[in-house]
């Protein structure tokens, strides 16, 4: 029978809820990935699902305890990610994310896409439901979120993904 | 003569669209740049508006949007693109021009998100990857 081969690698992050975070926890996150799976689709995937919950969590932060945490394994060839953020909420919004985290879940992930894109003209014009259904078809992540009070906790796990895919 | 457009990121201004009104009822929009504010919708969706205005305006035929050299563009970029294609597909009684988008396959936001368009407003937007340099 032949061992198990199980790698395991993680980060948290403490950050302030500004803007100009995004795009460096973005960037880190594809060289964290790359250098872990070789899997540059992947690693664009997982990327653009952690630089969207960072995004929600720095636009509804009322205050400035943000967390970011990335825990990847690698078991037998195939990678699993699962990220989270962490931050506190204004009440409307703690109401609100649990519901769109449900309709998100509903249908396949491309259903679930296009709802929330063909949703786009009813929105305000700086809505950000689109991220969340994003993460799911895009990121090919499953979502759920955790509230404790104004705490909100929102968790994407990916499916398990074949590592060290060449680019085309 | 060509205008360009331009958007706030998170680092600047990092976000540029070249528009290049051509003969033959053919527009041309060069973009290149990143778009990851949080609230880019704000400004990115008012500013493709008023292009489809000019676009309904001008008569023309088709506008050809090339987003392969564009890095990255959030979930709120985004949606202001697709309120340009859904008022594209849906106002004025139907689409007046087409758009022609053009994305980079190599890129997975633009090879899934990009081309899953062509379902939101079959009529007036098609997809096609870039040609790769000889």
């Amino acid at each position: 029978m032949t061992p198990e081969i199980s790698t395991t690698a993680s980060m948290e992050v403490h950050f302030s809820a500004e803007e100009r975070c995004l795009r460096h926890v973005r960037l880190s996150i594809v060289s964290f990935i790359m250098v872990m799976t070789e899997n540059r689709d992947l690693a664009s995937r997982v990327a653009m699902s952690a630089a969207e919950l960072v995004e929600n969590a720095v636009k509804y932060a009322t205050s400035p305890k943000v967390v970011f945490r990335l825990v990847a394994k690698i078991v037998d060839g195939a990678a699993v990610v699962r990220l989270e953020t962490e931050n506190d909420a204004r009440a409307e919004m703690v109401d609100s994310v649990q519901r769109i985290v449900e309709d998100v879940g509903r249908g396949d992930g491309m259903d679930a896409y296009l709802r929330f894109v063909r949703a786009v003209p009813e929105q305000s014009i700086n809505a950000s439901q689109l991220g969340l259904a994003r993460i799911r078809f895009e990121g090919q992540m499953d979502l759920q979120a955790e509230i404790q009070g104004q705490r909100v906790r929102l968790i994407a796990n990916s499916v398990p993904t074949r590592t060290h895919i060449e680019a085309a | 003569m060509s205008s360009q457009l331009s958007f706030q990121g998170t680092t600047g201004r990092d976000f540029k669209a070249t528009v290049t009104p051509g003969g033959e009822g053919v527009w041309r929009i060069d973009c290149h740049g990143t778009i990851d504010q949080t609230d880019a919708s704000t400004s990115v969706q008012p500013v493709l508006m008023q292009l489809h205005e000019e676009l309904v305006q001008s008569g023309i035929n088709r506008v050809e949007v090339d987003l392969a050299a564009v890095e990255y563009m959030n979930s709120s970029g985004l949606k202001g693109f697709i309120a340009w294609f859904l008022a594209a597909e849906y106002s004025n009684g139907g689409p007046r021009y087409a758009i022609e988008l053009v994305y980079d396959p190599k890129k997975t936001w633009q090879a899934v998100s990009l081309t899953v368009m062509e379902k939101v407003a079959p009529r007036a937007v098609k997809v096609r990857a870039m040609r790769e340099a000889a």
